[in-house]
């Protein structure tokens, strides 16, 4: 464990559990199924039918501290705006290029860091949702770094949920802007009840690329972020996924392995739903998670998540890739 | 704790805004409420089991799953 973290993580051990284990959500996350499908809710879900780890899910909400549920609360509270009317005056959009600036642009100006805009596709919607809009503008905002190296400690939980709260606030607002300007517009800035999957989405915009940890990691702030979205059908141009080099890093780098008390990081990329990516075994991860009110270890001790240091770290892999593979075809 | 999600609407009259507002903020309210009275109840009792090395059967002992 690194010495510059204050908090020392507590053992995989558990005071809770189930008398009756539920299906295992590796096998409801489709581990090591070749069949192509959309993910289904395991532990947070959108609606009201009751899941398999719902019971988990339920005292996860009751174990919070205050200073960490309170930003669900008012999160919850500020999402009645999340929709609304939409002005009957339509601006026409004769460039979808120019107009996916201004978007970016006014992302920006809300205070998202990370803005990207992408198709809502299959593989971003859970299995039974349906998105009400074509687009989806995926935006990050970054968290405290100091307040992060916490971990696992109910103040880094309070600062997670303080950023998805105020990612949640910019959402409502771009989706408020894009009303006014006659094209519907929904926000997504919950993180415990959506129909739609924040890191697909992301990637898919172009935010970044899915790390060995799970999560995704941006050139800019590595994994230090979390995420939202507006859900539109005003016309813009769209952005394809990038190649920052996290496959470069993640297939040499063990880092969030080690530090993972409950070992739920694989080494090797799995079959996941009919496709082989980075996975996090959710019957190890969950507990842990649970225990220390969003664990969050793996995205902290990540390389790429050192302020600063992810651009040059994503400059040097992609470099040496190139050399590598000029030598190889001379 | 859970939060709420339901499906758009696009034009709304101004007693269903209010009415909205009002279910959403009683359903908040009694999230706040479960928290502080059920939840108290939950936070102690995992905490007994901790202090005395037994076990918190979730699903035996939270409250959608009794």
């Amino acid at each position: 464990m690194s010495s510059l973290r204050p908090y020392k993580p507590p053992p995989p051990s558990y005071a809770f559990g189930y008398k009756s284990p539920p299906r295992s959500g590796d096998d409801i996350n489709g581990l090591g199924s070749t069949e192509k499908r959309r993910a289904g809710y395991v532990f947070h879900n959108a609606g009201s039918a009751r899941l398999e780890w719902q019971a988990l899910d339920d005292f996860f909400g009751m174990i919070n501290p205050w200073p960490v549920v309170r930003h669900v609360v008012a999160n919850a509270w500020q999402l009645r705006n999340r929709n609304g009317a939409v002005n009957r005056t339509r601006l026409e959009v004769t460039n979808p290029a120019s107009m996916a600036v201004q978007i970016k642009a006014k992302a920006h100006e809300l205070g998202a860091e990370l803005v990207g805009i992408t198709e809502v596709s299959e593989e971003t919607l859970f299995e039974g949702r349906s998105a009400p809009h074509r687009f989806a503008i995926s935006i990050g905002l970054s968290m405290n770094r100091e307040e992060m190296q916490y971990i696992p400690h109910t103040r880094a939980a309070a600062e997670v949920m303080r950023i998805y709260r105020e990612i949640s606030l910019i959402s409502i607002k771009l989706a408020k802007h894009i009303r006014k300007m006659g094209w519907p517009a929904k926000a997504y800035g919950n993180p415990n009840s959506t129909d739609i999957l924040h890191i697909p989405l992301a990637i898919k915009a172009g935010l970044g690329q899915l790390g060995k940890h799970g999560s995704m990691i941006s050139r800019e702030y590595g994994s230090n972020f979390r995420l939202a979205a507006v859900l539109t059908d005003l016309p813009m141009a769209l952005d394809e996924p990038v190649d920052i080099g996290v496959d470069d890093l993640c297939l040499q780098c063990r880092r969030c392995v080690v530090d993972c008390p409950p070992d739920a990081i694989f080494d090797e990329k799995q079959m996941v739903r009919g496709v082989k990516k980075w996975y996090v075994s959710f019957d190890k991860c969950i507990p842990y998670f649970v225990k220390t009110y969003g664990c969050a270890i793996c995205i902290q001790v990540c390389p790429w998540s050192k302020p600063g240091r992810g651009p040059s770290l994503s400059e040097k892999l992609l470099a040496k890739r190139a050399a590598t593979e000029s030598v190889t075809r001379a | 704790m859970r939060t709420i999600d339901h499906p758009a609407r696009s034009r709304r009259s101004l007693f269903r805004w209010v009415r909205e507002r009002f279910r959403l903020g009683l359903r908040i309210a009694g999230m706040v409420l479960h928290y502080f009275t059920e939840g108290r109840r939950i936070r102690k009792a995992y905490k007994h089991c901790e202090a005395s090395g037994d076990t918190f059967w979730v699903d035996e002992s939270m409250p959608g799953e009794r």
